[in-house]
């Protein structure tokens, strides 16, 4: 069962029951309703009735009661007055007492015709004490029996003997009910007072005075109206029909009159049997179908209900009517607005859960990944936006739109998953037609296979395999890339190996470039290490036989370069030299200076390098033992004892662009020369400190070294200078070639002067 | 601009008011380094005759092939002094390293224009 369903069963089932406590409330009202109506139609017909029969009672009959009388009557009664004589003893009770029927009528006559004529009284009866009538007068137009007739039976006389007894007390009064003996006429209902004569009992009995002084009772009168007027008066004012209802019997004054029942009566007083069986003899009733009210009240205050009763019917068709008619209209206004809420509440649930249904279809739809929107049904009645089914629906256009959102994302993975995809295919293939036989044929059947792969499947599968086949590239393209990172490394080494060859003949070359003998009367110690196999400084001995050139040069650049610019400067180094005549220092390194720039072709400044070198040069003269110096950038130690100096040259390289035309470079004359004489390249001074900000070995260093040296010999002094070097620089790189030239003149008179340094320029 | 250190070259910071050069300048082709640096180096001093202009350099070592490298950029710096841009060059060098001390006396003398100082660094970590 749909919620639809359980919710619209419930709607029905909560009506029906409303409905149904809405009914028995009503029901309960109306109940209530004809309780009180009955009370109240029970009270007030009873006052009216009994207020009309009292009336009627005490204007016709009471004004002949012998103490409650009027007065003009009272006297008839007197047992001490004559009503007419004045005389002091009322002949009526001793007519009664004697039996004197014809006196007694003669009296009563006189006292009642009138009202019997007027028909205020409709009968007069009178009794002596032994039940013998003397008197009965009736009324002409009475209804039912006479009577006074012979066929006339009074239920009085059932009981005369308890009537005696009674009037003894005073006066009754009684609803006589006179039936016909011979069952022709109908029971005649009257309203009787009944009262007794009365007379000392001395004189009724006649003879003895007895003291006792009670009276004795000598007859009855009874005097009778018929209730039919008092009744149709009553029908009349209430506009009401009326009956009598008897223990076994019921008349209405229409039996009196013996005409036809009007229509309806008859019903109506079957009902009460009914009725009072239900309810007794004291009640009120609405009998619907018949449109009137039974009221049945006791017939006088001195009757038993149960022996005689008045019914009155009233019509009561518009009251029952009008109330037949709310009922309806209660019960066709709940139905109407019943079906009404059924009504809406069912629409309102079709609409919700038709909102609902298309709701749970879209998403169903989303859920199997049709994305694109639908026709919605598009209720505007009953619904508002903010209502649940509303905000739901908004909920799921928030979802397919992150579908949608979700589903490019993916889609645009997809492409550029096939775009990477095909790269990958593309560079397999190159590869592939790279390799050759069973690699080539593994190559292609994997590329196959891949590509089956990848176009098979969903989206995942699909993703893993592109993943899958992208690290089988991978592994395979770094393979190859291995094999051929091993093949450049095996040219790579090839070439090394060769060029290493190349250059180690190379430095064996340039190592011929070197002086191969030195001369007998110097000592000399050389250290020549190029920062590669071959470098750029060079270190130059020329022994003629008056004098010795040595000369120690650093070319720019180091390596290769630097080898083949110390060949050029080799060569001039040799040209520039003049066996005769008295070239000094300054001049030399002057010549070769200008040889170098020709060579360099330093005239165009088309040649931006500063090819070219710095270094010094020694002239020994034998002859004079003298010993002259002239730099490019270099200096000359020396050291003699604890002493330690430097001959510095000028600051200008060797071919450099930089030295003006017609230069000439400053000879150094070392007079007297003694001790040992040390010249270096830069490489040594330019050692750095394997520091985070090195600092260079310098000139400062070396001078230090001289002067703490304990044996100042070359070969000492380079070793020391050279230890050091290497101590200084740890594991920091050499920087440039280096070159360290000692040597001492060998001296068969040894010096007794120290050095004494004279700087003169001959530019 | 910035060229950062290498083993063999130092660290040049060029800006429009400043220049910054530290380390050793050995490079094995002198041209490839320098050339791209002057170019720089004339980028940012421009033709303005306006302005000043400072320059830090601290080497710790330098090749032949260099020397001549900072001449051109001496030289350079030179002539724009000339054209009337202040410019203030700081040659620095640690106590103990008469080398590079010599080195910056040996520029001083070829430079005319620009304002020229040497500047005691402090000493290297003994």
């Amino acid at each position: 069962m749909t919620i639809k369903a359980r919710l619209l069963l419930i709607v029905v089932g909560g009506i029906f029951l409303l409905f149904g406590a809405s009914f028995y409330s009503n029901q309960q009202l109306k109940e209530a309703n004809a309780g009180y109506n009955a009370d109240a139609s029970l009270t007030s017909y009873t006052s009216a009735w009994f207020g009309s029969l009292d009336g009627s009672y005490v204007n016709n009959l009471e004004v002949y009661d012998p103490t409650d009388g009027s007065f003009a009557n009272i006297d008839y009664w007197d047992f001490e007055k004559d009503p007419y004589t004045g005389e002091d003893t009322n002949p009526l009770h001793a007519a009664f007492r004697i039996g004197n029927a014809q006196s007694v009528s003669n009296f009563l006559d006189e006292v009642f015709l009138d009202a019997i004529d007027n028909e205020t009284i409709t009968f007069v009866t009178a009794y002596g004490v032994n039940g013998q009538r003397y008197y009965c007068n009736s009324s002409l137009y009475l209804v039912g029996v006479d009577p006074c007739s012979e066929d006339a039976s009074p239920d009085y006389m059932d009981e005369f003997d308890e009537l005696i007894s009674a009037v003894g007390r005073g006066s009754t009064r009684r609803i006589s009910l006179i039936a016909d003996a011979s069952g022709e006429l109908p029971v005649s209902v009257n309203d009787t007072m009944v009262f007794g004569l009365a007379m000392p009992a001395d004189d009724a009995s006649g003879e003895s005075q007895d003291a006792s002084g009670e009276s004795q009772t000598v007859g009855v009168i009874i005097l009778g109206a018929n209730i039919v007027d008092g009744l149709e008066m009553f029908a009349e004012n209430f506009e009401v029909e009326t009956a009598i209802a008897l223990q076994d019997d019921v008349i209405t004054v229409y039996d009196y009159y013996e005409e036809e029942l009007p229509e309806g009566l008859g019903g109506l007083i079957e009902s009460d049997l009914s009725a009072s069986r239900d309810e007794g003899y004291t009640y009120s009733t609405i009998v619907p179908e018949l449109k009137h009210r039974v009221t049945s009240i006791p017939f006088s205050r001195e009757t038993r209900a149960s022996e005689v009763r008045l019914l009155i019917f009233d019509n009561q068709t518009e009251l029952i009517e009008a109330l037949e008619q709310s009922s309806f209209q209660n019960q066709l206004s709940f139905a109407l607005v019943g079906g009404a809420i059924l009504l809406v509440v069912f629409f309102i649930t079709t609409v919700s859960f038709n909102r609902i249904n298309s709701s749970i279809l879209a998403l169903e739809k989303i859920e199997r990944g049709e994305l694109e929107k639908t026709d919605e049904n598009n209720y505007k009645l009953f619904t508002s936006d903010n209502d649940e089914v509303s905000r739901l629906q908004r909920s799921i256009e928030e979802y397919r739109e992150h579908r949608i959102e979700a589903e490019d994302q993916r889609q645009e993975r997809a492409r550029r998953r096939d775009e990477r995809d095909s790269i990958m295919f593309e560079k397999m293939s190159v590869l592939s037609q790279q390799l050759e036989g069973n690699a080539r044929d593994m190559l292609v059947q994997e590329i196959m296979d891949m590509r089956d792969k990848l176009s098979s499947g969903n989206d995942e599968d699909k993703e893993q395999a592109s993943i899958e086949m992208m690290s089988r590239a991978f592994s395979k393209m770094s393979e190859e890339v291995s094999t051929l990172i091993d093949a450049r490394t095996q040219e790579l080494v090839v070439a090394r190996d060769e060029i290493s060859s190349s250059i180690r003949y190379a430095a064996k070359l340039q190592k011929t470039l070197l002086p191969k003998s030195f001369p007998g009367d110097i000592d000399i110690e050389v250290e020549w290490r190029p920062r590669d196999l071959v470098g750029g400084d060079i270190y130059f001995i020329k022994d003629f036989p008056d004098k010795v050139y040595i000369a120690v040069v650093d070319c720019t650049g180091h390596g290769v370069p630097g080898a083949f610019l110390s060949i050029i400067a080799r060569s001039h180094l040799d040209k520039a030299i003049r066996e005769d005549g008295d070239q000094t220092a300054g001049e030399y390194l002057s010549e070769v200076n200008a040889l170098l720039r020709a060579t360099l072709s330093r005239a165009d400044q088309s040649n931006t390098s500063e090819e070219g070198f710095d270094g010094g040069v020694c002239i020994y003269r034998r002859e004079y033992r003298s010993l002259e110096f002239a730099g490019a950038k270099a200096s000359l130690f020396n050291v003699d004892g604890q002493e330690a100096s430097e001959v510095g040259g000028d600051r200008k390289s060797v071919g450099s662009s930089r030295i003006p035309d017609g230069f000439q470079y400053s000879t150094h004359y070392v007079s007297s020369p003694s001790g040992a004489f040390v010249m270096l390249t830069d490489g040594i001074t330019d050692v750095m400190s394997p520091d985070e900000r090195p600092v260079a070995f310098g000139r400062r260093r070396v001078l230090r070294i001289l002067r703490d040296s304990k044996n100042a010999t070359p070969s000492n002094i380079v070793k020391e200078i050279i230890s050091s070097v290497d101590l200084y620089r740890g594991n920091a790189p050499l920087r440039d070639d280096l070159t360290l030239l000692a040597f001492s003149l060998e001296d068969p008179t040894p010096a007794t002067e120290n050095i004494a340094i004279s700087g003169e320029s001959k530019g | 601009m910035r060229f950062e250190k290498t083993q063999r070259t130092p660290l040049v910071e060029m800006s429009n008011s400043h220049c910054l050069i530290v380390g050793e300048c050995y490079p094995e082709n002198i041209s490839e380094w320098s050339q791209p640096v002057l170019a720089a180096l004339e980028d940012c001093v421009g033709d303005g005759t306006q302005g000043s202009f400072d320059v830090d350099i601290e080497l710790y070592y330098f090749n032949s092939s260099s020397a001549k490298f900072l001449f051109d950029f001496f030289e350079f710096l030179d002539e724009k002094a000339d054209e009337g841009i202040s410019i203030v060059i700081k040659w620095r060098y640690r106590v103990e390293d008469d080398t590079m001390q010599e080195a910056g006396e040996d520029f001083e003398e070829d430079i005319e224009n620009c304002t020229y100082h040497l500047v005691e660094a402090e000493p290297a970590d003994a």
